[in-house]
């Protein structure tokens, strides 16, 4: 008998079983230890991940198991895109992923799934990320307004004269949105000023005024022509110019 | 991003946010106290370091001089997949004042730059924009008799040339080592003909002072490419023998018995006068690049210690015209300056020789341009921020997403 047709019967909290492969299964260092200081024809419970994520997690297993014994011809390249897109799901899966690697101790998959979560929110303000993580902010207000005025470089996109692009506007928040010392936006399209709004009132709006930026920057920028973009409806590349007036 | 099902373990957290980069972390500061004080942990800190170095996120500073203002400067390059390298940023230090700066390092992500003709010196995180002013050596400058003249002379000057900057992981302290040259005249006479004392003095930034280090047997001469600390010890090219007899040797500095040593070079292809050994940091090891003076096309061996024992790594054929190496960047690319003093890219996978087109033919002193590179880190150095009395950031065109 070839060890290679060894069985591993797995059980999740939600009481459904897995037959998988030993070689795929001791991926997870978890479930190696259990294994290997059990009986080998027992279930292994992992009450902690459920029945769909333990499928998904089989899929990683096998594939990069498979790769490594050279059982699939594939490239590292082609391994690289097919993480890359395992790691395509929804943020509730994406943490599920993470609390169930870590607790079956699959070293690979939480680095993966950690530096996806990391990319997500590499760009984002402090607001989101408290939400993001559910957190409750205990800086009274001077303190914070002194920590962000201390690092205030990383909230400047560039320091000064430059150029950002804004990836995507999403519904009820600028997701790469950029401040001067007065918390106002002023993003620019093609030459023309989209908006200049308060970061508050911003968070509700759904479709952006554009004003046209008149040739000397010094005089006030006229609401000449008032076009309507939809925020929300996808990719819209801004440029935005830091050096406008306000 | 919406309001999670459940929220994660703190152990967790922390794991996501290690893998983000040290601007965002320090953003996120302000997310709430305990963040903020547990970025600043060495178990955080060493982590976040640790990632970078698995990722080899390396960031690349060219030190240059401007053609037209003399101005001393540091151009940040980046690169995306597949892409030729562009200046992302230029960096002037007006704390130099017109004096281009020695740069050494990295350690850790941190830089040491200093100026070889007075007593300025700092140690620099581009990361965190923290930046440590060293206090001025407080060493004694020996009174000089000079037995042929039968008189004490005069110190006439104090400078600085060879250095290096690394870690002891003994004490937990970052160090800089530097070799300092007292030139020493008769100011009675009128053509006075100098004489030279040399010392060494050492700074330690846990104890933010310095003391003196006895001189070696030998002197170091030449520089290295980049950075010239590696593994708890620093390296200098020097020599021995009498002309026509010179032999190449290694200085080593260990920083965690602040004891010299010497090693030495093998003969790496015929004779040694005969061929450029240019001493380097190569992926975590002492290296070698190991090529002919005289030639019309240049050949580079990479040869590596591993455990005091040199192997040849690889071998770079006939690259066209004359080149001399500044070290490596990201992915083995080889940076090279041509007989023409323009910044070339030897891609050593496909290889292809790529110019970088950033005009460093306009530069001054293109001779001194050198290629440093280092890592993301949150080390602390005790410094300030960044200010513009000492350092100016000036983005360029090519800047954008920067998240």
């Amino acid at each position: 008998m070839g060890s290679t047709s060894t069985k591993i019967k797995l059980r999740t909290s939600d009481q459904k079983v897995f037959e998988v492969e030993k070689a795929v299964a001791v991926q997870s260092q978890t479930i190696k230890y259990i294994y290997e200081n059990g009986c080998p024809d027992s279930v292994i419970h992992v009450h902690s991940v459920s029945g769909d994520i333990l499928s998904k997690i089989l899929d990683y297993c096998k594939k990069h198991v498979n790769s490594a014994a050279g059982k699939e011809d594939i490239s590292p390249e082609e391994l690289y895109e097919w993480d890359a897109n395992f790691v395509k799901v929804d943020q509730n899966t994406l943490f599920d992923l993470i609390l169930a690697a870590n607790c079956l101790k699959i070293e690979s998959l939480l680095d993966l799934t950690c530096q996806t979560v990391a990319n997500m929110i590499k760009g984002k303000r402090p607001e989101e990320i408290r939400t993001t993580f559910n957190i409750k902010n205990d800086y009274t207000i001077e303190a914070e307004e002194a920590v962000r005025r201390e690092n205030k470089w990383a909230f400047d996109m560039l320091g000064g004269v430059g150029t950002m692009v804004i990836e995507e506007l999403a519904d009820d928040t600028m997701s790469k949105c950029v401040t001067n010392a007065k918390s106002r936006v002023c993003v620019i399209a093609a030459n023309q000023i989209v908006m200049m709004r308060s970061i508050s009132k911003l968070a509700n709006k759904k479709s952006i005024d554009v004003y046209k930026q008149p040739q000397n920057p010094t005089t006030p920028r006229i609401k000449e022509s008032v076009k309507q973009i939809n925020v929300g409806t996808g990719f819209i590349e801004l440029f935005f110019h830091f050096k406008c007036k306000m | 991003m919406q309001r999670p099902r459940f929220e994660l373990p703190e152990a967790l957290v922390m794991e996501i946010l290690s893998k983000l980069p040290v601007k965002s972390l320090t953003r996120f500061n302000c997310v709430c106290k305990y963040w903020c004080s547990s970025f600043q942990t060495p178990h955080f800190i060493s982590n976040n370091y640790h990632n970078n170095l698995e990722n080899n996120n390396l960031n690349l500073l060219l030190s240059r001089c401007d053609g037209n203002t003399f101005q001393p400067y540091l151009s940040q390059l980046s690169n995306e997949k597949d892409q030729n390298y562009i200046v992302k940023q230029n960096i002037h230090l007006p704390f130099f004042e017109d004096d281009s700066p020695s740069v050494y390092g990295a350690c850790h992500g941190l830089l040491c730059l200093f100026d070889s003709s007075k007593d300025k010196a700092a140690i620099w995180n581009p990361s965190t924009r923290e930046f440590k002013i060293l206090p001025p050596s407080s060493i004694q400058r020996p009174p000089y008799f000079s037995p042929f003249e039968e008189t004490y002379l005069t110190l006439d000057d104090v400078s600085f040339n060879d250095a290096a900057f690394g870690f002891d992981s003994k004490t937990d302290d970052y160090k800089f080592i530097r070799f300092v040259t007292l030139t020493f005249v008769n100011s009675e006479e009128e053509y006075a003909h100098p004489d030279f004392i040399y010392q060494v003095e050492l700074y330690s930034l846990r104890s933010n002072s310095w003391k003196e280090i006895p001189y070696p047997d030998y002197n170091p001469n030449g520089k290295t490419l980049g950075n010239n600390y590696v593994d708890g010890i620093c390296y200098w090219k020097t020599e021995t023998g009498a002309y026509l007899d010179f032999r190449g040797l290694i200085l080593s500095f260990d920083m965690r018995n602040d004891k010299f040593s010497v090693l030495p070079i093998p003969e790496f292809v015929g004779s040694f006068p005969e061929y450029y050994v240019d001493l380097l940091v190569f992926n975590g090891s002492l290296g070698a690049i190991v090529y002919p003076l005289q030639r019309i096309d240049t050949s580079f061996d990479l040869w590596v210690t591993s455990e005091g024992v040199w192997t040849k790594q690889f071998n770079i054929k006939s690259i066209p015209g004359v080149v001399h190496p500044l070290g490596f960047g990201k992915n083995g690319d080889l940076f090279l300056r041509d007989a023409n003093d323009e910044v070339l890219v030897f891609d050593a996978s496909t290889q292809e020789l790529k110019e970088l087109e950033i005009n460093t033919y306009l530069d001054h002193h293109r001779f001194a341009i050198s290629l440093h590179t280092y890592l993301e880190s949150l080390v602390h150095i005790n410094g300030i921020q960044e200010v513009e009395k000492y350092v100016i950031r000036q983005p360029t065109r090519n800047a954008s997403n920067e998240y």
